[in-house]
């Protein structure tokens, strides 16, 4: 067993060797036979002749002897690797186009999957995420807020035999050292904080349940970056004193999550009731960190999914294209013995080339884009940091197109092999012999490719459109010459009213010193973003109607409304998060247009022939694409700002755009077509 | 010969080409004579079914191949049998008088049903 395949190894090997050998081995039989019969009184000429009737066509003997040497398939998939990259060198366009599609399309869908795949679908970090809760404190009327730590205590105290509570608020921390101070964001947390949330630490240990009932040492867990960037990833990080104006730190632990998420486990709960804030409201975790990603993900993975399906459309009728046209050279190699499985295996192989080059393509695709995303929209969509180019969504995206290529890859192998050979030899031109069957066939792609490009345009045009008029809106100042400068008074040493006020005015004064700077404001959030404060306003003597009267708040000095130029009330404040996402990529394609030199035919005739063939197609795709979108539309609707989903803007520019484009496609072809010497047509191709 | 040569039985090649390497080593052509020889020319092998045999007998181990020169000074593969080949013998051999002694019962059948 192990012999015989390191024989066949060896043979594979010594190819060379092995053919010549062979070729040896045989002539010297063939002469020991002339040899024999010219002993046994025939003439050497007579002997030759009977030695090579006896011996049969020498090529014959040979493939036999390389059919027993048991390596002829892997030979042959050689040559067959061979002749298709030759045929497919030959065919540039083609195979530049081909790869192209499949490298977009696997990319694109790559990319768009793991993004999906990282931030939507796979769990958060933590065990049974599912069951975590973050808990507010809620009023009467359904606001709610962050509960203070005195309250949380209460809670825990009397819900601790019902479920795990634990405490963190989220905030900034400065932190001084060796390079200056640095801001960094942080949270406080109760000492049970990581045995809630089931994160063990990598190094040292988890903060203690005695933490954090005050005393002079704090104790802190640095996430993992923070380690690495600040610690250099030292593992003698512990017992280091970190450096706060508010306190100083000591490093007990560095955890594996990140610091950023905030939660309890909550079945029920009640504590102390204070006013009206007596209640309690529960969040998800997953939830709250997903918040608004959701709808704009599936929305971009529709967009997604529909740009892979065009790009198979594309890739199967590049290759019915190209099929029409090869049914002569299919119909030679017939003629000349291949059998269906020959032809088989090398439109196999011309494929599997194809799919290669389109595969590697769709792999620096995809880790392009999802780099992108990560450096351009960190803020706009949660756990980035999480993801990272899917193999398992690779391989599905590419096993989809490769199942198109190779279906529609070997369609003309079993059709030409099904031929009447002389019948494809006669016809089998370039262009020419293109059955009823393919013409519809390639009609139906060529609709559907259209139809499906029209939808995604209409839907990126709907958001491109969103997003000028989101950047258009009118804040009332000219947001590029107002600059901002954050500053954070540690405490304790600004608690007190009057020295805050204090260092908040020199700030002003100093800002206001500065050459060009015109005016200067202090406020507690910036304009159009930051944090928001609800709080309770009462406006004359009348109390608001319930649940009316909460008013957002914002703390600023005076000269404010002159920075922003803003007149109160006036002012219509946005929200960021109408920024949409950006739209899907398109992928046109000229159709490919077979040419029948009708004898006699006018040029002019030949040429508006194939143009109105061109145009029909377009237009039947238009019309479907159109009563796709409308429908498609609909559900970009909540992503749309001041744009209705029937904006008649976009519509009227994918119509114009879809238009020319098809007259252009048009065009190139039939002018081709009207140009072609019929002489030279009918002459055959090459 | 002047019947023409008989054909030969499935697998009956491998064995006598085995049956002729394992008296000498032994080229091709020279196998497919001592063949010839040997069943009184009964059975003239093709050089289209010889060689292909071969090459399947070396890819199972059971021959080895080298060049070697003949007695004519002439260089030619020589097929040399392997211990695995012997064994071969042996076993096909025994195949072969079990075969033939069956069909030779069923040809001589002569008794009656019981």
């Amino acid at each position: 067993m192990w012999s015989e395949v390191r024989e066949r190894v060896r043979s594979l090997v010594r190819r060379e060797e092995e053919e010549r050998e062979m070729a040896e081995e045989l002539r010297f039989h063939l002469e020991r036979d002339v040899e024999a019969r010219v002993r046994a009184g025939a003439s050497p000429a007579a002997a030759r002749r009977a030695a090579r009737a006896a011996f049969g066509p020498p090529t014959r003997a040979a493939e036999t002897m390389r059919d027993a040497r048991g390596v002829r398939a892997v030979e042959d998939l050689g040559r067959d690797v061979r002749y298709g990259f030759r045929s497919l060198v030959r065919a540039p366009g083609f195979s530049l186009l081909v790869v192209l599609a499949l490298g977009l399309g696997i990319g694109a869908a790559t990319a768009m999957y793991s993004l999906l795949n990282g931030i939507l679908l796979r769990p958060l970090a933590y065990p049974a995420a599912e069951r975590l809760y973050i808990v507010y404190d809620a009023n009467e009327q359904g606001a709610i807020r962050q509960p203070s730590y005195p309250d949380f205590l209460d809670w825990r105290a009397g819900a601790m035999d019902v479920v795990a509570l634990t405490y963190a608020r989220g905030d900034d921390v400065t932190v001084r050292g060796g390079d200056g101070a640095q801001r960094l964001i942080g949270a406080y947390v109760s000492g049970d904080f990581f045995e809630v949330l089931g994160t063990p630490p990598l190094l040292g240990r988890t903060l203690g349940a005695a933490d954090g009932r005050g005393g002079d040492v704090h104790e802190a867990v640095l996430s993992h970056e923070l380690w690495l960037q600040r610690f250099g990833g030292a593992p003698d990080v512990m017992g280091r004193v970190l450096a706060t104006p508010e306190a100083s730190f000591t490093v007990v632990e560095q955890a594996a999550a990140a610091l950023s998420a905030v939660a309890a486990r909550v079945a029920a709960q009640h504590g102390e009731a204070t006013a009206a804030w007596g209640g309690a409201a529960l969040q998800s975790l997953p939830e709250t960190v997903l918040g608004d990603a959701r709808p704009s993900l599936f929305l971009l993975a529709g967009a997604v999914g529909l740009l892979l399906l065009v790009a198979c459309v594309n890739v199967a009728n590049l290759y019915l294209a190209r099929s029409t046209a090869r049914g002569r050279e299919l119909g030679v190699r017939t003629a000349l013995g291949a059998g269906r499985g020959r032809l088989v295996r090398q439109l196999l192989a011309e494929s599997a080339l194809l799919s290669a080059a389109g595969g590697a393509l769709g792999i620096v695709v995809a880790v392009t884009a999802v780099r992108l995303v990560q450096a351009r929209a960190p803020d706009v969509l949660p756990r980035l940091g999480e993801v990272s180019p899917d193999v398992r969504v690779l391989a599905v995206s590419l096993g989809l197109v490769l199942g198109t290529t190779f279906l529609v890859g070997l369609a003309p192998a079993f059709r030409s092999a099904g031929r009447d050979v002389v019948a494809a030899l006669r016809t089998g031109g370039a262009g020419s012999g293109v059955t009823r069957r393919t013409v519809r066939m390639r009609s139906a792609l060529v609709v559907t490719q259209v139809a499906l490009a029209l939808v995604l345009v209409v839907g990126s045009g709907l958001l491109l459109r969103s997003l000028w008029r989101v950047q258009d809106v009118d804040l009332g100042f000219d947001a590029d010459r107002v600059a901002v400068v954050r500053v954070f008074p540690p405490s304790p040493r600004y608690d007190d009213e009057r020295s805050a006020a204090e260092l908040y005015r020199q700030l002003r004064e100093a800002a206001a010193l500065v050459p060009g700077v015109t005016h200067a404001a202090l406020a507690n959030h910036m304009p159009m973003a930051g944090g928001w404060m609800p709080t309770r306003v009462i406006a004359g003597s009348e109390p608001p109607p319930q649940g009316k009267e909460l008013a957002l708040f914002r703390t600023v000095s005076p000269d404010y409304f002159a920075v922003v130029r803003v007149e109160l009330l006036r002012g219509r404040l946005l929200d960021a998060s109408d920024l949409a996402g950006p739209g899907g990529v398109v992928t046109l394609r000229r159709q490919e247009l077979g040419i029948r030199v009708a004898l006699g035919a006018r040029r002019r005739q030949v040429g508006w022939m194939v143009t109105r063939h061109a145009l029909r197609l377009a237009a039947t795709g238009l019309i479907t694409g159109l009563a796709a979108s409308a429908l498609a539309t609909r559900y970009l609707r909540a992503q749309l700002f001041e744009v209705a989903a029937a904006d008649p803007v976009t519509y009227a520019v994918a119509i114009a755009l879809f238009t020319a484009v098809a007259i252009g496609a048009a065009l190139v072809p039939a002018a081709r077509a009207a140009r072609t010497d019929p002489m030279e047509a009918l002459r055959a191709e090459r | 010969m002047t019947d023409g040569p008989a054909e030969l039985l499935p697998g009956t090649l491998e064995l006598l080409v085995i049956k002729t390497l394992s008296l000498e080593p032994m080229h091709g052509w020279g196998i497919a004579q001592r063949i010839a020889q040997m069943s009184r020319g009964a059975f003239e092998v093709n050089q289209g079914s010889l060689y292909p045999a071969l090459q399947r007998m070396k890819r199972r181990g059971w021959l080895k191949s080298e060049w070697r020169v003949t007695s004519n000074h002439r260089r030619a593969r020589y097929y040399v049998l392997t211990p695995a080949g012997e064994r071969q013998l042996s076993r096909l051999r025994g195949e072969w008088e079990r075969t033939s002694a069956a069909v030779e019962l069923v040809l001589d059948w002569q008794g009656v049903w019981s």
